[in-house]
């Protein structure tokens, strides 16, 4: 959020996260807070577009004008609090490790090597399905770093 | 449970981990997310499909289930217009990042404002509308907005950010009212003001 679209003055301090935008929203804040923030918005197009936004969904989601975005949407973001992540990567481990060893034993045992390497495939597309959220997994991971990084560039505008 | 009247409790179930609040909170709010991520793009003149709003959609669950993001809400009563600017900035994120596109127009708003703005936010065309068919329009534009900020050099931060709320993102004056905490006269008076001196400014200019 550091653009400043549409502004030709430039912005100097970094902006406010949403969490102190919608505090200001709110009326939480303190005059001295709130002053400081004005400094900051009246020359930040991004920020007030934030401001512009959120206002405009507050008043559209109380006044029940906004499309309902359909099953399929909410179920996938539903099913987030289903995948209990600990859990899937221990259990996609062991199918993992199983692979490696079936894989091992079918050099190693050369009289079983055909029976050994299709266990390895079968337990490899076991581990393969046991690793399906895995995508969301690594989305999740890298959303958490960026909330991290973006936390530390955060200017401490709650003082 | 009802999130309007009880939106702490569902905030805090979220954050406990609590699936049955997960899912109100996703009920409830899904098409906040939704609404937010597509008006942004449109808004900064991205080219953007219904699979691209859908990963944005998802990434910001992800981002709140996953990464407690729901912990930085200190405001819960105003839940929906924080998630609002979250999906926003998500879906620039998005773009910048992983589509590493930037914004394809600087002066999208204005261009939007001037198309479809309705009410009392059709300011630039009031202020502009013997340019509409000008060719050196983003000239145009570009030289009014200038002087916008020049005219904007008297007021005060907040009286600043209520004519640009009004002229450039296309406000009502009841809603920068509501999001100001001024009251609604005050906000008419004032973007009036700046309105009479843009409009001199422009003349002297030869810009209308």
């Amino acid at each position: 959020m550091k653009e400043s679209i549409g502004s030709l003055h430039e912005v100097k301090t970094a902006c406010p996260d949403e969490a102190t935008l919608a505090e200001y929203a709110g009326g939480a804040m303190t005059q001295w807070q709130r002053e400081r923030l004005e400094e900051h918005a009246s020359a930040c197009a991004a920020c007030l577009e934030n401001i512009r936004a959120a206002q405009t969904a507050e008043r559209m989601l109380a006044e029940g004008a906004l499309a309902d975005t359909g099953e399929s949407l909410k179920n996938k973001a539903k099913g987030l609090a289903k995948m209990d992540t600990g859990k899937r990567r221990f259990r996609s481990y062991i199918w993992l490790a199983a692979t490696i060893a079936a894989f091992t034993l079918s050099f190693t045992v050369p009289k079983y090597f055909a029976q050994f390497l299709a266990a390895a495939v079968i337990l490899g597309l076991k581990w393969v399905s046991e690793s399906e959220g895995i995508r969301t997994l690594i989305v999740s991971m890298d959303a958490k770093r960026r909330h991290e990084e973006e936390h530390e560039e955060m200017p401490k505008w709650r003082r | 449970m009802d999130p309007n009247e009880h939106p702490e409790e569902l905030i805090q179930g979220c954050i406990r981990k609590d699936r049955r609040s997960w899912d109100v909170f996703v009920e409830t709010y899904s098409r906040v997310v939704y609404w937010a991520i597509r008006d942004r793009l449109k808004r900064y003149g991205y080219d953007f499909s219904e699979e691209d709003v859908n990963d944005i959609h998802q990434d910001v669950f992800i981002a709140l289930w996953a990464s407690d993001r729901l912990k930085q809400l200190r405001e819960h009563g105003k839940a929906a217009g924080w998630l609002a600017m979250v999906a926003g900035n998500a879906a620039i994120d998005h773009f910048r990042k992983v589509k590493r596109q930037s914004p394809p127009n600087s002066i999208s708003i204005y261009e939007e404002i001037y198309r479809t703005g309705d009410g009392e936010s059709r300011t630039l065309e009031e202020v502009l509308p013997s340019g509409a068919d000008r060719p050196d329009r983003q000239a145009q534009l570009n030289e009014a907005r200038e002087e916008l900020e020049a005219a904007l050099d008297g007021l005060n931060p907040k009286e600043r950010m209520a004519v640009k709320l009004n002229l450039l993102h296309g406000m009502k004056h009841a809603e920068i009212a509501a999001a100001l905490k001024v009251p609604v006269n005050t906000v008419s008076t004032t973007i009036a003001r700046a309105k009479k001196n843009l409009k001199e400014k422009l003349e002297k200019k030869r810009l209308l």
